[in-house]
């Protein structure tokens, strides 16, 4: 009996030893200890520091009005259909079509505008494959909800369309700079021109089905 | 003769096989559009099935509010109705702005299975609707707490241990009072451990040892860490998943941070990058409304009216990876020269709800990249001039790793 006793006795101090080792895990919501931070942490304010300097408290400024910042390009036509039709009918590509533009084309593509209007352009990427976000229409045969065909699209729409966003497509321009907006334009242009002869060939093929009907 | 009705025969057959086989199916189809999908391919850019506006009107009950056949009209072409002078095609024309609402060319029972799968949600949001409370109440409750079970059953173990020894000390004292023997001393609480210890030095010594390996460890673990935040995984004021976001989703890294092809921080995107999709998307999988509504709030935002307020406020993330003052580090110069992938130093983001601290950050941590990886200089006119020093100097086989271009330099980092 005794013996059984001292067992269970030792058994609860094991018990609890163990449970005092297990307890001290790291805590993840914080980030831990710093000595001498002074050291880690910059006088100076940093990019996304709060700032008690200002009054919307951010550190990250806006430049002043009535400035600009160097090589600041302007984009002089408005948010409106007017000034979609009127970029439509004015602008060219400034950049020249190579396979180096093209390839940088292609990767903006891939990162910006791929997860909607897919791989091909087809209005199939993988976020509306989860079928949370609706399809925008196909590069290839959908129709602008402007008028006209998708494949139709001067550059100066598409990069209207880029720069201000239409319908549910937010403006990507403070994610893209215009550099980088033509040079998808010219991505989407050349998708669209490499699809036409398919095109016409599935139309004719559409027809003579409907024919045999 | 024979071969003639036998071919009479399989004619027959395949006729009633063919009749089976194909009228059935293509009745079914005709007869059924699939108005869910329609609507979801042609109209959901623009509507929704509910009250709220996407960039037309919703369309909840939108059989009370015009005729099938008007809508139908309307549906095959908006333009021709308003030419022709309708007055409420021109009041809603009006009401939107005057965005057209291209014109679709769709067949009629298309368009009225479309109609009918609208009237279908409509009805169906009203019977969820009031079903929805019950629903929030339950998620509220199913929150991880305090380990109870466990406290409860290591009380009553003590409580039952407790018990026994009175039990025992009891029954041990009745047992010399029939044995007529004299009544032991009572047993001081000291007096007890001191026995215990007696009788229990194994344990200890083993405990003792055991107790200073690991204090050392642990000790020793705390000094190093200090300054590291490794694993650091602190819970974010809008509860943004990047296992939904960038895995699910299949959203690119940079479309966010796009930040990191050009400049030295891969930024924390703005809000109205959130707005490229949270303009449609207003409720997520997880958290529902809550977390959307405080990019809302952020901006002022109300979606029912689609108006951006004056009221904006910044959005106060907190920071996870903090690199020292002392060091400099940039994101273009990694990503888009060096061509790392995001996850060599972030880990597998895609696949974290919160996202924590994947690599310690130190500096020896970087030091060892530096050395491992190699540089492709193949290719990359930049390099030409260097790379046949850099083969004079270490021989034509040598990998040419971020090392041997200066990436150990002490200036190359701090300065």
């Amino acid at each position: 009996m005794k013996m059984n006793v001292n067992r269970f006795s030792q058994g609860l101090v094991l018990v609890a030893a163990m449970a005092f080792i297990t307890s001290c895990g790291k805590d993840s919501s914080k980030p831990g200890l710093e000595f001498m931070p002074d050291m880690y942490r910059s006088p100076s304010y940093e990019t996304y520091a709060p700032n008690t300097m200002f009054d919307d408290s951010v550190s990250a400024l806006v430049p002043v009005k009535g400035t600009m910042p160097r090589d600041y390009t302007f984009f002089n036509y408005p948010s409106t259909n007017e000034g979609y039709e009127a970029a439509g009918r004015d602008l060219a590509n400034p950049f020249e079509k190579n396979q180096l533009n093209l390839d940088r084309g292609k990767y903006l593509y891939e990162n910006f505008c791929m997860q909607c209007h897919g791989a091909t352009g087809g209005g199939d990427g993988s976020l509306i494959a989860t079928g949370k976000f609706p399809p925008p229409p196909s590069y290839i045969t959908g129709v602008s909800s402007r008028g006209g065909n998708m494949r139709d699209l001067t550059p100066g729409k598409i990069f209207h369309t880029i720069t201000y966003g239409i319908n549910l497509m937010g403006s990507h321009a403070s994610q893209l700079d215009p550099e980088e907006r033509w040079k998808i334009t010219m991505y989407v242009r050349d998708m669209m021109a490499a699809a036409e002869p398919a095109v016409a060939a599935d139309n004719s093929e559409a027809n003579t089905g409907a024919a045999n009907n | 003769m024979k071969g003639s009705m036998f071919a009479t025969r399989t004619c027959q057959a395949l006729l009633v096989l063919f009749t089976l086989l194909f009228l059935f199916p293509a009745a079914n189809t005709q007869a059924q559009p699939d108005g869910e999908g329609l609507f979801k391919s042609q109209c959901a850019q623009c509507h929704s099935v509910g009250e709220n506006k996407v960039i037309g009107p919703g369309l909840k009950n939108i059989h009370t509010r015009k005729n099938q056949e008007w809508l139908v009209k309307w549906i095959k072409n908006s333009q021709s109705l308003i030419k022709a002078g309708d007055e409420y095609a021109i009041k809603i024309y009006e009401e939107a702005n005057k965005t057209v609402m291209p014109a679709f060319a769709l067949s009629d029972e298309e368009i009225i299975s479309i109609l009918d799968y609208v009237k279908a949600e409509g009805e169906k949001a009203a019977t969820t609707a009031v079903k929805g409370p019950v629903g929030a109440g339950e998620t509220a409750d199913a929150e991880p707490g305090f380990p109870w079970v466990l406290l409860i059953v290591i009380l009553t173990l003590l409580i039952i241990f407790v018990a026994l020894g009175k039990v025992k000390t009891s029954l041990e004292r009745l047992v010399r009072s029939r044995q007529g023997l004299p009544e032991l001393e009572p047993v001081t609480t000291t007096r007890a451990t001191k026995n215990w210890v007696r009788s229990n030095k194994k344990l200890i010594a083993v405990l003792f040892v055991v107790g200073s390996v690991w204090g050392s460890i642990k000790g020793w673990d705390a000094l190093a860490g200090i300054g590291i935040s490794q694993d650091y995984a602190p819970e974010q004021p809008i509860k943004f998943s990047h296992k939904l976001h960038a895995g699910q989703n299949g959203i690119s890294c940079v479309y966010c941070h796009s930040g990191a092809l050009k400049s030295r921080h891969a930024n924390i995107p703005s809000v109205n990058v959130c707005m490229n999709c949270h303009k449609y998307v207003q409720e997520g999988p997880v958290y529902g409304k809550t977390e959307i509504a405080k990019i809302y709030a952020a901006l002022d935002y109300d979606p029912n009216t689609q108006q951006y307020g004056p009221d904006q406020k910044p959005v106060q993330w907190i920071r996870i990876h903090n690199l020292p003052d002392l060091a400099y580090f940039n994101h273009a110069q990694h990503y888009v020269v060096g061509k790392q992938e995001c996850q060599t130093c972030h880990g597998p983001v895609q696949e974290m709800d919160v996202v924590k601290q994947f690599s310690p950050l130190t500096m020896g941590w970087c030091i060892e990249c530096h050395r491992q990886t190699e540089v492709s200089m193949d290719g990359n006119g930049y390099y030409t001039e260097l790379h046949e020093k850099l083969k004079e100097k270490y021989g034509e086989e040598a990998r040419m790793t971020v090392e041997k271009i200066g990436g150990l330099e002490c200036a190359r980092c701090h300065y």
